[in-house]
């Protein structure tokens, strides 16, 4: 199963003049490339701080950032990549600064041995179910901050590893690493419920 | 034949180091290949790769995320992007503003140049014309007011009779430069 990228068909000529006005002080191209990027940088917010009120609330943080070093901007990557890496780090601030519990993921690699069921169904079928949506929420709440950026970016946004090394700023390899354990403890947790070992209580925390 | 011997499970562990790179298909093919025929005879195996590939799915479809309210965004950038717009100075730089007078014995000319340093200003007498230019440092910072010109300026004036470079004087005080050029 490839997953597939999410990437709009951005004409990519056309936000780059977006980009050369903006920097020209035309804010009317500026407010144009906000419409055309706000939905995609509010879902990444909203999936990476799992609420809607933060998601607003930095939502106006990014743009007004992005408007105030558009002049930095080189032009090297693409807007969506500059505009993602803000968001990414606004988000990832916010986090810091909220202190949120997660766990760490070790380096032990998984056990298979505990794997016997194949709980693989139609997806459809299994999300009808609230309590497996809080779960998974939960679960994706409790990965270490940049694990999850990962996650959200690659496997939840549809970027490349190429695209979500530039916008977080670390090597492929660090990309693949992350992924690979944000995936693993997500299957794992995943794993944990469909066999009854829930360990998320639903009542409290 | 399908035992779970002690080889088989060497090759369950590399293949959970491999796993991420299978399902996003950037597998090399040959490997692809050899973990493709392990999977065929260790069910164990499978069943991880389709709960992995589940949890993945599983979690691309998990978000309902609520409608934002952009009109919201767009009045509040509105707002900011407008208080910018006035206290920024949109890249127009005043040039320096110039009084020329013609007495008997001189030609008098003071250039206005606020906060410019000496050694930043160049002046260049020619028979018939002087050019003024110049630069204005910009310290960093955030702007709340920024109507002051910054950057390099330049201008250039014709003067009303010819004149000898030689004859000229300049002193620079309070912020104008004062030309004092007698006449031929």
């Amino acid at each position: 199963m490839k997953v597939k990228p999410e990437t709009g068909n951005k004409d990519k000529a056309s936000d780059m003049t977006l980009v050369k006005r903006a920097k020209n002080r035309d804010f009317s191209a500026f407010e144009e490339l906000v419409t055309r990027y706000e939905i995609k940088v509010y879902n990444l917010a909203y999936k990476m701080l799992g609420s809607q009120e933060d998601a607003e609330d930095v939502l106006q943080d990014i743009f007004l950032s992005a408007f105030k070093s558009i002049d930095e901007f080189k032009e090297i990557s693409s807007f969506s990549t500059w505009i993602y890496r803000i968001a990414t780090n606004a988000c990832l601030m916010k986090l810091r600064s909220k202190k949120s519990q997660t766990i760490s993921l070790d380096d032990k690699p998984n056990s298979l041995t505990a794997e016997i069921t194949d709980w693989s169904q139609n997806s459809a079928t299994l999300l009808d179910r609230k309590e497996l949506r809080e779960i998974m929420e939960k679960a994706i709440k409790s990965l270490p901050k940049m694990n999850r950026a990962v996650f959200i970016l690659r496997d939840v946004e549809g970027l490349s590893n190429s695209e979500a090394s530039k916008v977080l700023n670390i090597s492929i390899a660090a990309v693949k690493s992350r992924l690979h354990r944000a995936r693993l403890y997500l299957r794992e947790k995943l794993s944990n419920y469909f066999s009854g070992r829930n360990e998320f209580s639903l009542k409290g925390k | 034949m399908n035992s779970h011997s002690k080889e088989n499970k060497m090759e369950c562990k590399e293949l959970l180091l491999q796993i991420s790179d299978y399902i996003d298909g950037t597998l090399h093919p040959r490997k692809q290949a050899e973990l493709e025929k392990h999977l065929a005879v260790c069910p164990r195996c499978r069943t991880f790769v389709n709960t992995l590939k589940t949890t993945i799915s599983l979690c691309q479809s998990l978000y309902e995320v609520p409608a934002p309210i952009h009109r919201h965004l767009h009045n509040i950038l509105r707002h900011e992007l407008e208080i910018h717009r006035v206290n920024v100075s949109i890249g127009v730089l005043r040039p320096p503003f110039i009084e020329l007078t013609e007495l008997k014995k001189q030609i008098r000319i003071s250039i206005e140049l606020p906060g410019i340093k000496q050694k930043d200003i160049t002046l260049r007498v020619a028979p018939d014309h002087i050019e003024i230019s110049g630069f204005n440092e910009k310290i960093e910072g955030t702007y709340y007011l920024n109507e002051i010109s910054s950057g390099a300026f330049s201008r250039k004036f014709k003067l009303p009779i010819l004149v000898n470079s030689s004859r000229v004087q300049a002193t620079l005080k309070n912020g104008i430069l004062k030309l004092t050029i007698l006449k031929n």
